[in-house]
């Protein structure tokens, strides 16, 4: 593999960008928080943390059960469907939990009508 | 042990610390009982956050919302096994120390997620030359060389925000979605590389690219970004 030539001080400079735009995603909540202060502080922002349980599997109440699971599925890993072939379905099921499960409102979809004629009529 | 005296333990360990529950847990080989019932606790603790946690994962990275129990599963499963390497929190209060779990269980389930990424049961992961070459062939000195003028690398609030703001407004899906790859996975990669291989080859497919145009569309959202700032900053 073809060796490249770095500037030692380029280097530590596109390391400290990285640092930064991972700091801010994970301040912002666009990836999830992995120190006990990130988590405080998106306690704190953030008051509707819990999932939608109305859609938790039977199987999720057990602890032992989870766990079983979860040692069969470490030995054997899902297949992942990329997102470009995901039913619609699966995408609505995404936007749903981007919505933390709440219904699209009123305003939002008026919206949304508007802007899909506009790129209909465009 | 008499029922009562079983009783009043349990109502004693519902009111200990994460960092007790984990040592009684990671003491199973001497009261296995106990650390079932500490476990469970973590449990009730826990549950509802770490699988909306693992929703989210799959939300930002583009995956079904139906792998994210498959997520929290394996989640559970290595906390379980990893009790004795939870690193508790200085500060002692009850509070620091569920956020402290919430933090660990996260980095486990976004790392479990990147290993999936990477696993070649991936529906259409390309193999063979590209893989051989192990990691990425382009380092950060990339980032600053496009950078350099424009954004100056101070780690204020301010500045985090704007990075922030210009994430969601500048960038498209795509971009947002390389972006966001590229900062996970440098978290798991060697070091000094930003993305192996095998998982920009992954990525790429799953945005239907190729790994040349991912490393465009890396260096265009950062510009983008670069640009947002500057322009925001001299405002």
């Amino acid at each position: 593999m073809k060796k490249i030539q770095t500037d030692r001080a380029h280097v530590d400079l596109g390391e400290r960008l990285l640092i930064i735009l991972e700091e801010a995603l994970r301040r912002s909540g666009r990836l999830l928080p992995v120190t006990a202060r990130q988590v405080s502080s998106e306690q704190s922002k953030k008051s509707q943390l819990d999932a939608n349980t109305d859609d938790q599997p039977d199987w999720y109440d057990d602890p032992f059960a989870v766990i079983e699971r979860g040692r069969h599925l470490f030995g054997h890993p899902p297949v992942l469907v990329p997102y470009a072939t995901a039913s619609s379905t699966a995408k609505n099921a995404l936007a749903l939990a981007a919505r933390n499960g709440k219904p699209i409102s009123q305003e939002i979809r008026r919206i949304m009508d508007v802007d899909r004629r506009k790129s209909e009529n465009a | 042990m008499s029922v009562e005296n079983e009783a009043e333990g349990l109502s004693q360990l519902l009111q200990e610390t994460d960092e007790m529950l984990f040592l009684h847990l990671a003491c199973r080989s001497i009261d296995p009982g106990m650390a079932d019932h500490a476990l469970r606790i973590l449990w009730g603790r826990h549950k509802t956050y770490i699988r909306k946690s693992c929703q989210r994962l799959c939300w930002q990275f583009k995956v079904e919302i139906a792998r994210a129990d498959d997520l929290a599963s394996v989640t559970w499963m290595k906390v379980n096994d990893r009790a004795d390497q939870y690193d508790a929190s200085d500060d002692p209060s009850f509070n620091a120390h569920v956020n402290r779990t919430r933090a660990w269980m996260n980095k486990i389930a976004e790392h479990q997620l990147i290993d999936w990424l990477r696993n070649p049961n991936l529906a259409n992961r390309a193999y063979g030359k590209e893989l051989d070459r192990g990691v990425e062939d382009y380092s950060s000195d990339e980032f600053a060389k496009l950078c350099a003028k424009e954004f100056q690398a101070e780690n204020s609030s301010y500045r985090l925000s704007l990075v922030a703001q210009a994430f969601d407004e500048e960038l498209s899906e795509k971009e947002q979605l390389v972006l966001m790859a590229t900062v996970v996975h440098r978290n798991y990669s060697p070091a000094g590389t930003y993305m192996e291989r095998g998982s920009a080859t992954s990525l790429a497919n799953r945005l239907n690219t190729t790994t040349a145009a991912l490393r465009q569309c890396r260096l265009r959202a950062w510009k983008k970004i670069a640009v947002f700032v500057n322009d925001r900053d001299r405002a």
